[in-house]
């Protein structure tokens, strides 16, 4: 074993310790509808392993479960079964909520910031605005849905889930459930065939010709696309870029028709790039897909996994909201690589040098953990 | 509201009723002879004009369980009340919408191109489940216009949704045409399974090798996955294994393509294989399954040849039967 494995390996085995602490008394904040009918997964510590196709008779068997075996990751199926416990054929799909995921990874990595503990509420902000967009433009304005049939889940981890309880919605297919993907982030779209490649324009206009309009807008008056085109086309851009303006306000441009075909469609590729939703593809189409319990932590955080009302999702801070474990007593760790300052739970901390042994509060050093940044020297606290 | 419509075509207004009340009036005998009629003259190849003859058609097919035959017969009609109802008011259009499709279908003024543009509303989960059949980009819902849960298209494309919905509402019965229980129709029954049997025999196997060239997409691409030991879920080895049971391929050979599997398990898949053959366990056999739920799966790459066809199996046979004639 090498000396990182080792390593890992201790961290694990205190971060264990301290979760099944945790749910030792904690347990009671776990919470899943129609537990009977759901199939439950958990990543255990101990090697990895996913255990699969467990099922509950109630809430209380469930959260003595965890408790027991104070997993990594426990999670729930989204889809209700007639036997939740059967392999996946005979399991009997009856219906599933529509669940998109927003992983603030990937969508911080498109603005440049790369996900680190420095930066980790950045990011969370970020991925913050990216649901809001998805719920108000999308969720309830193109589809009609309602505040109620929305819950928004921050995931423990590195972003948020956001679920939608409609029937309707929930009896959706896999099929069905890839289109309202494919609207979201606009695949698929066929820009030669929208009224606004003819010309059309309408700011106001709602789903996706409001977005195209404004998206054309955007791209043009921002300058967006100087770095994207070659230079004949961003020439011609310029030469008309004031009148197209002032034309798509009124609802017709024809000098926008004065420009190439190709021109337009780089444009409109260019305003469905801005417009998008920015959902995991893969994670909606998944109709037996397993996602986090709420009330349960994230192993690679320590934080929990909870319900985020949606007016408050632009200030919320995950570090303090959804803070889990004891702040006192500290535990000493060992810092593996140079950190700036981290802001955590309303405190700055840091920043801290590669070999440095400090005491911090143990939700930051399980946090800490989870981006391989620090050994977690003191486990005996605990006992 | 044109009356010709309503009076050819009343079971997409009143449904069952239309039907049994026409029935009343008629004599036993008569009824007998219509019945016999339809049946020897092989009514479902043409969709006649006549009301009646389309409503026992319908009735008798569906009584019947001849589930092919009325099939075939479901998409014959529903093209010609498509085409027919196009020539009638919106206002025939919108009810016969809200009948075979959702009644919250409406219609309404948007602004389209600068000009006001009547179009009808349907809610996004009911277009949806209609529209995925349909193979062309311009039914994808990013290419609609989607306003506050309602997707809104033209009198065309509603025509052909409900063109869509109709044929699958009389395959699935859920417009259903009833015959009173005591007319008998066992000759009917005899003359008709037989047909029908003519279709199940030419869908038996092909003897001899299994043409992997004939695969449907799907299935090619499971084969060769499950070939290169690239992981298969749970749904993905039920498919391909059912799939090439029923090419007639045995347990040992398939076991020998799940070897290469990341975790086989000998034994378990043993047992699994057995299971599906109904060799173990319940003892019921597994058939593959149909396009309809490969596609709720996932498991569907539609390509190019897929086009009308609702089973895997349906486009292997088709492919191997081309491909036996062109080499003659
Ligand atoms: S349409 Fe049917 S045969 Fe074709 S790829 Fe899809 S499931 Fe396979």
């Amino acid at each position: 074993m090498s000396k990182e494995d080792i390593e890992k390996r201790d961290n694990i085995s205190v971060i264990k310790k301290i979760f099944k602490w945790y749910y030792s008394t904690h347990s009671s904040s776990i919470i899943c509808e129609n537990v009977e009918r759901r199939e439950f997964g958990f990543m255990l510590f101990d090697g990895n392993v996913m255990v699969r196709h467990k099922s509950f008779k109630s809430i209380l068997e469930l959260r003595r479960f965890i408790a027991e075996l104070a997993p990594k990751h426990a999670y729930h199926s989204i889809a209700i079964y007639e036997k939740p416990d059967a392999p996946m054929e005979e399991k009997g799909w009856v219906c599933a909520e529509l669940l998109f995921d927003i992983d603030a990874d990937h969508i911080a990595k498109k603005y440049g910031i790369a996900m680190r503990p420095e930066t980790y509420l950045q990011c969370m902000t970020i991925a913050a605005e990216e649901t809001i967009k998805l719920i108000e433009e999308f969720l309830l304005t193109d589809f009609g849905l309602a505040p109620r049939d929305i819950a928004v889940l921050f995931s423990g981890g590195r972003g948020f889930h956001v679920h939608v309880k409609n029937k309707e919605f929930e009896y959706m297919d896999r099929a069905m459930r890839q289109e309202i993907v494919d609207y979201i982030t606009g695949n698929g779209i066929n820009l030669k065939a929208t009224m606004i490649f003819e010309g059309y324009f309408l700011m106001e206009g709602h789903g996706w010709i409001g977005r195209l309009s404004r998206g054309v807008y955007e791209v043009l008056e921002s300058g967006y696309f100087r770095s994207k085109l070659r230079k004949q086309q961003v020439n011609a851009i310029d030469k008309r870029c004031r009148r197209i303006l002032e034309e798509i306000l009124t609802g017709f441009s024809g000098t926008w028709n004065e420009l190439s075909d190709k021109t337009k469609k780089k444009i409109l590729e260019m305003a469905v790039e801005l417009m998008r939703g920015d959902v995991d593809r893969v994670v909606t189409s998944d109709i037996s897909r397993l996602t986090r319990i709420v009330g349960t932590l994230h192993g690679k955080t320590g934080l929990k996994v909870i319900k985020v009302d949606i007016s408050k999702l632009e200030s919320f801070d995950p570090t303090k909201e959804a803070l889990a474990l004891p702040t006192s007593p500290q535990i000493t760790v060992k810092f593996l690589s140079d950190i700036g300052s981290v802001s955590f739970n309303d405190d700055i901390y840091g920043p801290y040098r590669e070999g440095q042994i400090k005491s911090i509060p143990i939700p930051l050093a399980v946090f800490l953990s989870g981006f391989e940044c620090v050994k977690l020297l003191n486990g005996g606290i605990l006992e | 509201m044109s009356t010709t419509f309503h009076y050819k075509y009343p079971f997409l207004f009143y449904g069952e009723r239309a039907l049994a009340s026409i029935i009343e009036e008629i004599p036993l005998d008569n009824l007998r002879n219509l019945i016999s009629n339809i049946v020897s003259r092989k009514a479902w190849d043409r969709v006649s004009d006549d009301p009646l003859n389309i409503m026992l058609t319908v009735a008798i097919l569906q009584r019947l369980q001849a589930k092919r035959l009325l099939s075939r017969y479901a998409v014959r009609l529903s093209k010609k009340i498509g085409s027919e109802i196009q020539r009638e008011s919106t206002e025939t259009v919108l009810n016969v919408a809200r009948k075979i499709i959702d009644n919250r279908i409406n219609v309404e003024d948007i602004q389209l191109r600068g000009v006001k543009t009547s179009l009808f509303k349907i809610p996004v989960p009911t277009y949806l489940r209609i529209s995925q059949y349909f193979k062309s980009i311009k039914w994808k819902l990013v290419n609609q216009i989607v306003i506050n849960g309602y997707v809104y298209v033209g009198r065309r494309d509603l025509i052909r949704l409900i063109e869509e919905m109709l044929k699958d509402a009389i395959i699935n019965e859920r417009i259903r045409l009833k015959l009173p229980d005591h007319i008998d129709l066992s000759d009917e029954y005899r003359r008709i399974s037989q047909i029908e049997r003519t279709f199940t025999e030419k869908i038996k196997m092909p003897k001899g090798k299994i043409r992997v060239d004939a695969f449907p997409p799907c299935m090619r691409e499971l084969l060769s996955r499950a070939r290169e030991g690239r992981n298969l879920s749970h749904t993905e080895r039920f498919s391909l294994a059912t799939f090439l049971f029923s090419l007639g391929m045995s347990i040992d050979d398939v076991n020998e393509i799940f070897s290469n599997l990341p975790d086989y398990d000998a034994r378990k898949t043993m047992y699994q294989l057995r299971h599906l053959k109904g060799l173990v366990g319940s003892g019921t056999k597994y058939s593959p399954p149909s396009c309809k739920k490969l596609r709720f799966y996932g498991i569907c790459i539609r390509g190019e040849e897929c086009k009308d066809i609702t089973h895997p199996l349906q486009y292997y046979l088709r492919n191997v039967k081309r491909r036996h004639r062109e080499k003659r």
